[in-house]
């Protein structure tokens, strides 16, 4: 019998059953509000940790979310977890932008240091908020897969598979490039060291 | 004595685990992979390091409530919205598109319109 269809309780589904209301016109709209609240910080995260300030975080969350609805009618979940499909196409919009602008060096992240660090000393904060400024450049210099599976693992703290998920790599692949990352991060901070060190002992030689 | 590089792989994702999750255990890991403190140390530093900079931020209220607005309101007649969120190369075509049509309606309009003959008197030759 094809009656009223019932609303259903969209907080206890799986994310495939609200794709799949999200592709009935009649519950469309609630379903995939369901989606969006679900992600919406994960997928706002990932994107300011990879552009680094809120504006350019505001703009592409909202562009992953408005090509998200407009494509769920072609997602299908063929091992590619809902989750790993929006965090593809927040990946793409992300190249795409820094393609677009050349931007990588925006220093981001201040506000949130202060929030984490306000019952620190002020000589302690400054160093940390100077430790962490030096990490994340550090973090901008390296390979954008590199940047991605650092947002993925210590933002979004995401497993291995979760991640190959994402990036279609097997979780030992991510395991792997996950050593290398460390290594390509501990030598470009060392060199970054010995820059500042040498431009240091410059600015003394010439006073 | 060193440990093979699956070794090693296996132990950073199980101390990155143990650091997300703000487990103490460190030193039995280290002591369950057999692995030498020198070798491992400075990969500790900075994945506690990374632990302590990467930190979860909220999206502001007013953005999240508008964007579920403007997914979910009225999306067909929010013109202005559906084509800020479109991508910039997709904008730039729009744009262009636009201005071309304008300038060609208005060559259009120039060749349409009458032009004022000048008058005979006016050119002295009446």
């Amino acid at each position: 019998m094809i009656g009223k269809k019932r609303q259903p309780d969209y907080k206890t589904l799986t994310d495939l059953e609200l794709v799949d209301l999200s592709k009935d016109p009649k519950f469309n709209k609630e379903a995939f509000g369901e989606l969006y609240e679900r992600y919406v910080t994960k997928i706002y995260n990932y994107v300011y940790y990879r552009t680094g300030n809120h504006h350019d975080a505001e703009d592409l969350a909202a562009r992953v979310f408005f090509r998200a609805m407009g494509h769920i009618d072609s997602y299908t979940d063929r091992g590619v977890p809902f989750q790993a499909w929006l965090y593809r196409i927040a990946h793409n919009l992300v190249a795409n932008w820094h393609r677009d602008r050349g931007r990588r060096k925006i220093i981001p992240l201040d506000e949130f240091v202060a929030t984490r660090l306000q019952s620190e000393s002020p000589d302690k904060h400054a160093e940390a908020k100077e430790e962490r400024t030096l990490l994340l450049e550090a973090i901008r210099r390296l390979p954008e897969e590199r940047q991605q599976l650092l947002a993925l693992k210590f933002v979004e703290n995401l497993s291995n598979a979760e991640i190959g998920a994402i990036m279609d790599r097997t979780e030992g692949a991510i395991k792997s490039l996950y050593h290398r990352t460390l290594i390509a991060l501990r030598d470009e901070l060392e060199r970054g060291s010995q820059e500042r060190r040498e431009q240091t002992r410059q600015r003394k030689t010439q006073g | 004595m060193t440990i093979s590089d699956t070794q090693m792989q296996d132990l950073l994702a199980a101390l990155t685990e143990a650091l997300r999750a703000d487990d103490a255990n460190v030193d039995a890991l280290i002591t369950q992979y057999d692995a030498p403190m020198r070798e491992v140390a400075p990969f500790l530093a900075l994945i506690s390091r990374l632990h302590r900079s990467y930190v979860r931020v909220q999206p502001s209220r007013r953005f999240t409530r508008r964007l579920r607005a403007e997914l979910l309101g009225t999306p067909q007649t929010d013109v202005i919205a559906r084509i800020r969120y479109l991508p910039a190369r997709v904008q730039i075509a729009a744009l262009v598109a636009l201005v071309a049509g304008i300038t060609m309606l208005l060559t259009r309009l120039r060749f349409l319109l009458p032009v004022p003959r000048p008058q005979t008197s006016d050119l002295g030759l009446g």
